[in-house]
């Protein structure tokens, strides 16, 4: 009987304990010594969502390259491969790749494989070390490509890099290019990016795509304009501390700008455009580009890049 | 002949009623369905089509289970006989130490490669029923290295159980195996770059250490890559009953010295 009467005291204590969880945020809210997480992946995670992120997007690349691993190109082989390099972005050439190493490629060359798997590796015999033999027979491969049909197989990928660190831009750019390639649908591409946008405003990258792909893909001139011009205002401060692809991403910001004033011919706002290119840029191509669209037969050059 | 083969079967059917009494198994197969299921269901960016990462996923859960019940069960198969004293009226029976362990191991073995066997069909099903590819050659190559990875593990497990206590066994054989799972592909390299003590331990590493990460065909069968040539897989399997072989022997040596 007395045991049931101390059971039953747990339920003011249980009480008081719910009360005072309720009323201490809400009394000391601001002198409270937590912060309050965005979500229950950043509480669990902080940091470590970036390190998260950029694992999913590696392999998301791994998948790229049909499951040929970092260990595979270097770890084995030994060798470097430069090649020119476009693999997601034909269009965004100032756009680095997932994995961060010194691998190159070159052009389009989708649905192509060449030789990674009989260099160093294939000069060891069964006589000279068995177990490496083995080893470079079973796991190394041919440098590959997956064909472009096949693309969505990144999709899962890319979609947990996105959800584990929603900053990252380079995630973005590859999600919404896969997407739109994948699909046709644009849309999908741009509300991402769009999203991307609202967590780091000040990226140039990202209203540079939405410039690109609103123009490209929905041909919406307006709009494109609009995002160039973001591009160029956000590109700004890092191109003046010299960072060369903010440099980049501003001259091709002028350029598709000066692209859309021509079409619309609107000489006063293609001339100030080439004034700021030849001021920052004078012996680019693109700034060359932009001075032939002011000759009266010239523009031809002008209307896609 | 017979009566050595007969009491071999005997104590091999006993291992693998007992994985089975234990249920090790329905549960791996509930966990491995509960993962799946919503990978299965799920698309991205509303997009739906990418089956890799399913296959991905579910080679993995069937390599860690697989290596899980491989170790579980190699490692459960003497020092629960030590402890109860069952083992005293198994070797009162005409039995030899020497079949005991062969009979034991070959126990492990068949209820290590039957679950093995059990996942691999399924997963079989699974893709077949996904993407309309039913049991291509280089999926029953990564069954047949894989099946070389169940008798290597089941291997070292027994070993480990005649020298070390059970929990000790079951960490230090996970360690080494996971170990060399990851890093066994990189020692040559690793190896090249130590300094002298430590190039020298690697190198012994790289020679004597399980090297199980040559039965690995993942990326293989997720990526559709082309089937191994059959002499490479033949000298994996090679590999595979030798190393296993060793192990025996070396647990033999090691059971028929000691004092029960």
């Amino acid at each position: 009987m007395r045991n049931r009467w101390l059971d039953l005291l747990l339920l003011p204590a249980l009480l008081a304990v719910v009360l005072l969880a309720r009323t201490l945020p809400a009394r000391y809210g601001t002198a409270m010594p937590q912060v309050p997480g965005d979500d229950l992946l950043q509480l669990v995670l902080g940091d470590a969502r970036r390190q998260l992120g950029q694992q999913m997007l590696a392999q998301a690349d791994n998948y790229y390259h049909g499951g040929v691993t970092h260990a595979d190109c270097t770890g084995l082989q030994g060798h470097e491969h430069h090649h020119d390099h476009e693999h997601h972005h034909d269009h965004a050439h100032d756009h680095d790749h997932a994995h961060g190493h010194d691998h190159h490629h070159d052009a389009d060359h989708h649905h192509t494989s060449h030789d990674h798997g009989t260099g160093t590796e294939a000069s060891f015999t069964m006589r000279h070390d068995p177990w490496r033999w083995i080893s470079s027979h079973v796991h190394a491969q041919h440098h590959r490509h997956i064909a472009e049909e096949q693309f969505g197989e990144l999709l899962p990928w890319l979609w947990a890099a996105c959800r584990a660190a929603p900053d990252d831009i380079q995630a973005r750019l590859t999600a919404a290019y896969v997407i739109e390639r994948v699909s046709g649908e644009a849309h999908t591409a741009i509300r991402l990016l769009e999203e991307g946008l609202e967590v780091v405003p000040d990226s140039p990258e990202l209203a540079f795509s939405l410039g690109e792909m609103n123009l490209i893909r929905l041909k919406d001139e307006a709009t494109a304009e609009q995002w160039f011009g973001q591009s160029l205002t956000n590109s700004a401060p890092r191109a003046a501390q010299g960072d060369e692809d903010a440099r980049l991403l501003t001259i091709r910001s002028l350029h598709y700008l000066a692209v859309l004033a021509h079409r619309r011919n609107d000489t006063a706002r293609l001339q100030e455009l080439v004034r700021q290119a030849e001021a920052e840029y004078p012996t680019h191509k693109l700034t060359q580009a932009m001075r032939r669209m002011l000759r009266p037969e010239g523009g031809g050059s002008g209307s896609r890049q | 002949m017979i009566v050595w083969l007969r009491q071999v079967r005997a104590l091999a059917a006993l291992a693998v009623l007992e994985l089975y009494r234990r249920k090790d198994l329905a549960v791996v197969l509930i966990l491995s369905l509960l993962i799946l299921c919503p990978l299965i269901f799920f698309t991205p960016f509303g997009i739906s089509g990418a089956s890799r990462y399913v296959n991905e996923m579910a080679m993995l859960l069937i390599w860690i289970f697989s290596a899980v019940i491989a170790l579980g069960v190699s490692a459960r198969l003497f020092p629960p006989e030590f402890e109860s004293r069952t083992i005293f009226p198994l070797l009162a029976k005409p039995v030899g130490r020497g079949t005991l362990l062969v009979g034991k191991y070959l126990g492990a073995c068949a209820a290590s490669l039957s679950a093995l066997l059990l996942f691999y069909l399924a997963y079989g099903v699974l893709v077949g029923v996904r993407q309309g590819v039913w049991f291509p050659v280089v999926f029953l190559q990564a069954l047949l290295l894989h099946a070389g990875f169940v008798i290597v593990v089941a291997a070292l497990g027994l070993l480990g159980s005649l020298v070390l206590t059970p929990s000790a066994n079951l960490t230090i054989c996970a360690l080494l195996v996971g170990g060399m799972f990851f890093y066994g592909q990189r020692l040559p390299a690793l190896v090249a770059a130590q300094p002298p003590p430590a190039n020298a331990i690697l190198g012994l590493i790289h020679w004597i250490g399980p090297h199980v990460e040559f039965f690995d065909m993942r990326r293989r069968v997720v990526h559709e890559w082309p089937p191994l040539p059959w002499r490479v897989c033949g000298a994996v399997m090679l590999y595979a009953v030798a190393y296993a072989t060793v192990c025996l022997l070396a647990a033999r040596s090691i059971f028929m010295r000691k004092k029960v």
